[in-house]
């Protein structure tokens, strides 16, 4: 008897235990739509370099054309020269947006670091050098889309850059 | 061959093989005097068989005179065993009552190893589950394989032991038959749980563990073998019924529907014999609105039976089982806000299927310690996915197998057979490949040594995928089973697996939705795995009874889902994986017949040894406890599964943001609950009950973005004519 009872106060501790638990919750509304990440350099910076960007183009860079101010959709603050790391995130300062926000959700074709050895900046297609790309999943082969959906906040946009080793630059380079 | 062996068996007079016969006929019963239907009876160590009637009835005839041992049997009672019927110059009429079993003892038969075997005389873990436990207390046979200890699904795909992971159903790794006929599509290889008739079932056989040797490819992490009723000697027609509802959803923010989303399902049965020919008809019908949007399922389904019995010795058996399936086609939801509704561009899509099974099996005794069985499939498969593009593929499988059965000196058993089957396929989704496999198999089991079975297997395969390549799979096997006491019983086996590649997976070219395609890998590889299991089995009593068993097995070009870029996913092959653990089941009888308690637990540790991390939608942690209360004439069931949280999932879905929230996961708590009442009305038996699922409303998934379904209530009936 003493065994039966013992049983059954277990079972019925058990299941009160769970019955507090309601399992997957919806999230809280309120969370920012827009992503955020690491670049990490591995190799020493050049001293030609003058400048560098995190940067964000909507459509693909298939053409020369394609790597224009209004497919670039996030243009962050300048990168400290000579760092080994920087943390980025669309909800700070940039230079595009002017206004740093919730950022627009969609499909993000090319995020890269891309750099001028040009003294002043320079929005010409062939001043720029990219020198990493957000790549997924351990595929190099081709750049990532970065999907941003509404009232989520990607976290792990992570690029690396090895001014040693460029990756292939877009159509127009120099 | 095939046809000559046919012919040989049809022309051979079964009268020229038994003369001077006799029969032995009876009556089974349970301890309350009500007749047992589904008992088997067999003379031990002979060919001779038969089933009791749905009045308990027997016969066996034509039996040759001398003495013999009979056995009956059943699922839930304590077998009966008369160890000196003599069949002399007269028929002899033998009434059995059989008593109730409080705990299995094992000495079911299955017919698991292609013959029938005693349950505690397996090399390997076997859980039976009867069918009148099924049909009571589940709706769906998938719903029941939830509760059975070391099965997880995810959705639609079993998994035994870790064996599976999620792919969307296509190339199960543990195999379905339906009275030893695999059951699976020609271009998915998946098992279409809808189909199986859950009221024409006898009983369901579990087979944890490979069991490639005997059933070839898709049983390489176990088999469930599924016996359909036989039928009735007299007319008896059942009505099955229930309607059900869904609850509101535990959060006001996945609201989305007004009033009620509701469920029914009504199946209707008739089963008769015309002297020798027995037939058995049944229809289903089920509506279920479900929880979700574009979730819904309506479904039709036909089963026949035919039985005809040639002579005592030969009989042959037609099945035809149909299903036509509309539903809608929920692939992830829109976000943690949004759980129960997809995104708009996902939005109603449906999914239209029409699938036909067809087996035959003839079987022959050619003497009494020969025995041959012909069985032939046939499945159709033909289903129309409607969203932005339809996405059809209709598949062909064409199935023969023979299997020849020998009683050797030296309690030496020897089962051989061929196999051969061939699909073309033509789809949108899969390409138009076709596909082409043979095999040989053979098992022998040596009883000559005291409590001991020794089993050797070996099985050849090969396998032909269109233009791709031809596969060869040589897959020995050694099975041991050891009473090192009266009440103790050990058991261990040791051998190979392999798995080919379904057409799905080598040339699947599909959009899955949100951005994501899968894409063909005409390089994949046949898997093959190495196992080991070893158990012990202790009974010191009627009512408890304690199971303990140890596996491992690796595997080699392991076949997963994987992504290969940003937003293509691939079929590859996993250098190496692993699987291991642990499993312990018990019951307990607290009050002999009416109150039992039985728990299972299983640790399982799934690796990607390549990688060194988790394979993905591995539960580590498999715990399932069940309770029954009847005191007649009332009876109360409490199901609680507990699944821990899965370590790894598609994680680059999440990442990529292709469906929001989708990381959000948790262990899996449910518990079930059942109350029913058996009475009559005049001489017609009749259950009602009660049935209320996932009653603490617990939110959950088993594949990233869909939650299982949430807490619902439903009635029903059982009525027997």
């Amino acid at each position: 008897m003493f065994t039966k009872i013992k049983i059954i106060v277990s079972v019925l501790i058990l299941f009160s235990f769970v019955a507090c638990d309601k399992g997957i919750e919806p999230k809280d509304e309120n969370q920012p739509t827009g992503f955020s990440g690491t670049v990490t350099f591995v190799s020493e910076w050049p001293a030609v370099v003058k400048r560098a960007f995190v940067v964000v183009f909507k459509d693909p860079l298939l053409a020369a054309t394609d790597f224009s101010i209004t497919n670039l959709k996030f243009l962050s603050l300048e990168i400290p020269l000579g760092v080994l790391s920087y943390r980025f995130s669309s909800l700070d300062s940039s230079y595009i947006p002017t206004n740093p926000g919730p950022f627009l959700p969609g499909r993000y074709a090319y995020v890269a670091v891309a750099y001028q050895t040009t003294d002043q900046l320079s929005l010409a297609r062939q001043d720029w050098y990219v020198v990493g790309i957000y790549y997924a999943f351990g595929n190099t082969s081709d750049p990532a889309t970065m999907v941003v959906t509404e009232n989520i906040f990607l976290k792990d946009i992570n690029i690396t850059c090895d001014f040693n080793n460029l990756p292939p630059q877009p159509p127009g380079g120099s | 061959m095939k046809k000559l062996l046919l012919i040989f068996f049809l022309i051979i007079p079964s009268g020229l093989i038994f003369s001077q016969a006799y029969s032995v006929s009876g009556v089974v019963t349970d301890s309350t005097e009500n007749p047992l239907p589904g008992v088997n009876i067999i003379l031990v160590g002979t060919n001779y068989g038969a089933a009791s009637d749905i009045n308990g009835k027997y016969e066996l005839s034509n039996i040759k005179p001398g003495t013999y041992k009979i056995e009956f049997s059943a699922v839930g009672y304590n077998s009966f065993i008369k160890d000196d019927l003599v069949i002399n110059d007269m028929p002899v009429v033998l009434n059995v009552t059989l008593k109730d079993k409080i705990i299995e003892t094992g000495e079911i038969l299955v017919t698991a190893g292609k013959y029938e075997q005693k349950l505690s005389e397996m090399p390997v873990s076997v859980v039976v589950i009867s069918g009148r436990e099924l049909q009571k207390n589940y709706f769906n046979i998938d719903e029941a394989l939830r509760y059975v200890p070391g099965v997880s699904m995810s959705e639609e795909q079993i998994s035994i032991r870790g064996s599976s992971g999620y792919s969307k159903g296509a190339g199960t790794r543990v195999l379905i038959t339906i009275d030893g006929v695999p059951f699976y599509t020609g271009d998915t290889g998946e098992i279409i749980w809808e189909q199986i008739p859950i009221t024409d079932i006898e009983r369901v056989e579990v087979i944890k563990g490979p069991a490639s040797s005997l059933y070839g490819s898709t049983a390489i992490g176990g088999v469930i073998n599924i016996i359909t009723k036989k039928v009735t000697k007299q007319a008896l027609t059942s009505v099955q019924m229930y309607g059900g509802f869904y609850d509101k959803p535990a959060y006001d923010e996945w609201k989305w529907y007004k009033g009620t989303r509701t469920f029914y399902e009504t199946a209707i049965t008739h089963s008769n014999s015309i002297n020798n020919f027995g037939y058995s008809f049944s229809f289903k019908k089920l509506d279920d609105d479900s929880y979700r949007k574009d979730d819904f399922k309506k479904r039709l389904l036909g089963y026949m039976k035919l039985d005809y019995n040639l002579s005592d010795v030969s009989s042959i058996s037609l099945l035809a089982d149909f299903l036509n399936m509309k539903r809608g086609n929920f692939l992830y939801w829109k976000n943690s806000q949004n759980v129960l509704i997809q995104n708009e561009v996902d939005q109603n899509k449906t999914v239209e299927s029409n699938r036909l099974f067809l087996s035959l099996i003839y079987k022959q005794g050619l003497s009494e310690n020969i025995g041959g069985e012909f069985k032939s499939s046939y499945y159709y498969s033909k289903f129309d996915g409607r969203g932005v593009e339809l996405t059809t593929s209709k598949a062909n499988l064409l199935r023969n197998e023979l299997l020849m059965n020998f009683k050797l000196p030296n309690d030496i058993t020897l089962i051989s057979g061929v196999e051969f089957s061939s699909a073309n396929i033509k789809s949108n989704v899969f390409s138009d490949p076709n596909f082409f496999t043979t095999a040989f198999y053979s098992q022998a089991e040596y009883k000559g040594i005291k409590n001991l079975a020794l089993t050797v297997g070996f099985r050849y395969d090969y396998i032909k995928i269109d233009s791709l390549f031809g596969a060869n799979a040589y897959t020995p096997r050694v099975g041991l089973n050891y009473s090192i006491l009266k009440d103790l019983i050990w058991r261990g086996s040791f051998g190979t697996g392999f798995r080919a590649p379904t057409p799905a997976e080598v040339f699947t070219t599909s959009d899955v939705g949100v951005g994501i395609t899968v894409k063909e890998n005409l390089n994949l590889k046949p898997e093959t795995s190495l196992s080991f299991e070893t158990g012990l089995k202790y009974i010191p009593s009627r009512t408890f009874n304690f199971d303990v068993a140890v596996f491992h097995t690796n595997y080699d070009n392991f076949i997963e889902p994987q992504f290969t870029s940003a937003s293509e996913i691939q079929f590859i092959n996993i250098i190496k994986a692993r699987i291991q653990g642990f499993e312990i089941v018990s019951d307990v009888s607290i009050i002999p017949d009416e109150l039992m308690f039985s728990v299972g637990y299983t640790y399982m540790d799934a690796m990607d040894t390549q990688l060194n991390k988790p394979l993905k939608y591995r539960p580590r942690h498999l715990l399932y406890m069940n309770a029954e209360y009847k005191p007649a004439p009332f009876e109360f069931k409490v199901d609680f599964r507990f699944w821990s949280r899965v370590q790894e999932i598609d994680d680059q879905i999440v990442e990529l943001g292709l469906v929001p929230d989708g990381e959000l996961r948790v262990p899996v708590y449910i518990l079930d609950l059942r109350a029913g009442y058996n009475f009559s009305i005049s001489t017609y038996p009749l259950n009602i009950f009660v049935s209320a699922k996932n009653v603490l409303n617990y939110n959950y998934i088993e594949f990233i973005g869909n939650l299982r379904p949430i807490r619902n209530f439903s009635v029903g009936l059982n009525l027997y004519l």
